[in-house]
């Protein structure tokens, strides 16, 4: 009975792996690993679908897909996989800038292209197809800066702190506003790991704190949506510039509505696109630049309607 | 029902009992071996071997907290501390035994904190680590800014490096095995362990200081969780502050898996060793296989959920 029990489980963790695998078909074809940082991230899962919706169309084209689940040393791990299953090229979303760098110096030796999607490597050799979180923190300071009266006030709200984008959309914001208006007071900076109840309650506390704000920059877009609820809940939001990143849905509705003042398209499907055509001249041994760029495009009150679904 | 019938049950008990992990790992093992392609390789195995190092150098010294009948849940946390305190002072001093000095000495202090927190007040090693988790990452975003602390020069040779063709992670990895091994099979400290782990009252009784070996305990775990941090980030070659997180399931996952009892009183470094052999092969397993990264998740909660059930049902029977 017990001998039973044990084995059964031996042979239940293999067996619910064979069978929910997807089968994989041998023969003369590309394989390429896809690696993401995060599958939970409603933009690394698009631009993924839009990327499988093209490579699926192609009868020569094997894409194995990793998820690194936000760890980056998982996806080393990933990238050594990729290397042992004799991939012909791979594509990369770095969960760190700094910490995929050993992973495509092995790619490099082993003599297997990479190309970095959406966020740029630290080091070793690759093409960086994408726009950088740098440039949507430089747009939003650009518009803050352009927009803002003498002398206002602002709150940052920050994403989830360890990580380079959170970094670099900070940096790239306070370089643009900060740096180059000095009246412009920052109230506060403070991190609400890109999540919508975060930035709901930070930004509650906010209004306890401060009697004026008159914008609140947001490292992404389900920040900049949980204070505007935060706002309109104590009547606060009537004149706030708000910017957030990514232009959801969501963001465009609260547009329309007046309560969101910017945001940022990366256009995930035109990043995917680019990828693809790039994977393919990599494949065909067509040259490739360094970088191939897809750059962010500013969504507000007057052109939202074009990116209205 | 004759005598020799039962005899023969009975043995067959008793060495599944003391190989039954190890049986597990081989039916796994052949079965990847036969139906996943490239698991069979000698590239892909050195893979698995370094995929596991950091989980089982966790696992190693958690081994001994959980025997005790205790609990770490700071794993993952202190890890990034003491890997990004070390990487810190590789990029200031670039000398790496500086660096990896400064990694164990906050495992050390970490371990004593928790190790003394616990018996001077009495409260529970989870809460005493839960506390920790947050502590500690707190800390490591605080020293670091939250950015990744880069050019570490020569950092990365423990992580990456060889000696005579051997990786020095798996040099490292047989050395806390064995010492681990040591300690909990050839001293006095590791016969207190099972001691204490299995009936308190009766080990003070006995004039055993239950609560030096709940310290003890806790600084070695303090120390080897100290080196999986430095071996992360030297991995990485880069000071990580979001590393780690969530490592401490893994870890407990592959004790508990390799037949330790979450009650405390009994397992073996072996036991533990296997463990985290079948999580790395069933990890690899599922990449090579190509699993959706979501079900590979829903997967991992259904093992731990077994092995703890095998666990509770194999000890009623024995009873």
């Amino acid at each position: 009975m017990r001998i039973h029990a044990r084995f059964m489980f031996g042979i239940t963790a293999l067996f619910l792996s064979a069978c929910i695998a997807q089968a994989t078909p041998a023969g003369e074809k590309h394989i390429i690993g896809y690696a993401t940082s995060a599958d939970t991230d409603v933009y690394i899962q698009r631009l993924k679908e839009t990327f499988q919706a093209l490579a699926s169309q192609d009868p020569n084209m094997e894409v194995i897909y990793t998820d690194a689940g936000g760890d980056a040393n998982r996806q080393l791990d990933q990238i050594d996989n990729f290397l042992v299953q004799g991939v012909d090229a791979m594509i990369v979303i770095a969960v760190d800038f700094a910490g995929v760098v050993m992973g495509i110096e092995k790619a490099n030796e082993a003599g297997v292209p990479v190309i970095c999607l959406a966020i740029k490597a630290d080091g070793g050799d690759y093409v960086f197809v994408g726009s950088t979180h740098r440039e949507a923190g430089e747009l939003q300071g650009v518009f803050i800066r352009e927009n803002l009266k003498q002398g206002g006030k602002i709150v940052y709200l920050g994403g989830y702190p360890g990580y380079s984008h959170t970094t670099e959309r900070r940096e790239g914001f306070r370089e643009e506003a900060l740096d180059k208006r000095p009246d412009i007071e920052l109230l506060a900076d403070m991190a609400a790991n890109y999540d919508r109840d975060k930035g709901m309650q930070v930004m509650e506390d906010f209004i306890q704190a401060f009697p004026i704000i008159d914008a609140v920059v947001a490292a992404n877009d389900q920040m900049a949506l949980g204070a505007i609820e935060a706002m309109k809940a104590a009547n606060r939001i009537d004149g706030v510039i708000v910017c957030g990143v990514d232009a959801l849905p969501e963001a465009i509705d609260a547009i329309e509505e007046g309560t969101l003042t910017y945001t940022l398209l990366q256009n995930a499907e035109a990043q995917a696109d680019a990828c693809y055509k790039t994977l393919k001249d990599i494949l065909d041994g067509k040259p490739t630049p360094r970088e191939v760029s897809a750059p962010f495009e500013p969504v507000t009150k007057d052109n939202y309607l074009e990116y209205r679904k | 029902m004759n005598n020799a019938a039962l005899a023969g049950k009975w043995d067959l008990a008793a060495v599944y009992r003391k190989y039954g992990t190890f049986i597990i790992f081989a039916i796994i093992f052949l079965l990847a071996s036969f139906f996943t392609r490239n698991f069979f390789s000698q590239a892909n195995l050195t893979n698995v071997v370094r995929q596991m190092v950091v989980v089982t150098l966790l696992a190693l010294g958690v081994t001994f907290v959980i025997i005790l009948g205790h609990i770490d849940v700071s794993l993952g946390s202190v890890m990034a501390l003491a890997g990004c305190i070390s990487a810190e002072v590789m990029r200031t001093t670039q000398s790496l035994w500086l660096a990896v000095f400064a990694g164990l000495a906050v495992g050390v202090v970490v371990g004593l904190i928790n190790g003394y927190t616990i018996t001077y007040f009495t409260i529970p090693a989870f809460i005493m680590t839960l506390a920790m988790t947050t502590v500690a990452r707190g800390s490591v975003l605080l020293f670091t800014g939250g950015k990744p602390i880069t050019r570490l020069g020569s950092f990365s040779v423990i992580g990456q490096g060889r000696v005579a063709g051997i990786p020095i992670v798996f040099v490292i990895l047989a050395f806390f095995l064995v010492l681990s091994w040591f300690l909990l099979n050839h001293t006095r400290f590791g016969r207190y362990i099972y001691a204490v782990g299995g009936n308190r009252s009766a080990s003070i009784a006995s004039g055993i200081n239950a609560d030096g070996v709940v310290r003890k305990a806790f600084l070695f775990n303090g120390i080897l969780t100290a080196i999986a941090g430095i071996v992360l980030m030297s991995r990485m070659n880069s000071g990580q502050p979001a590393a780690g997180i969530g490592y401490e399931f893994d870890a407990i996952t592959a004790v508990v898996v390799g037949g330790t009892s979450l009650a405390g009183g009994n397992g073996t470094i072996l036991g533990t060793f296997i463990g985290s052999m079948i999580i790395a092969v069933i990890n690899n397993n599922l990449n090579l296989l190509n699993v959706n990264s979501y079900w590979q998740q829903i997967v991992k909660g259904i093992i731990i959920l077994i092995a703890v059930i095998i666990d509770v049902r194999t000890k009623r029977a024995a009873k």
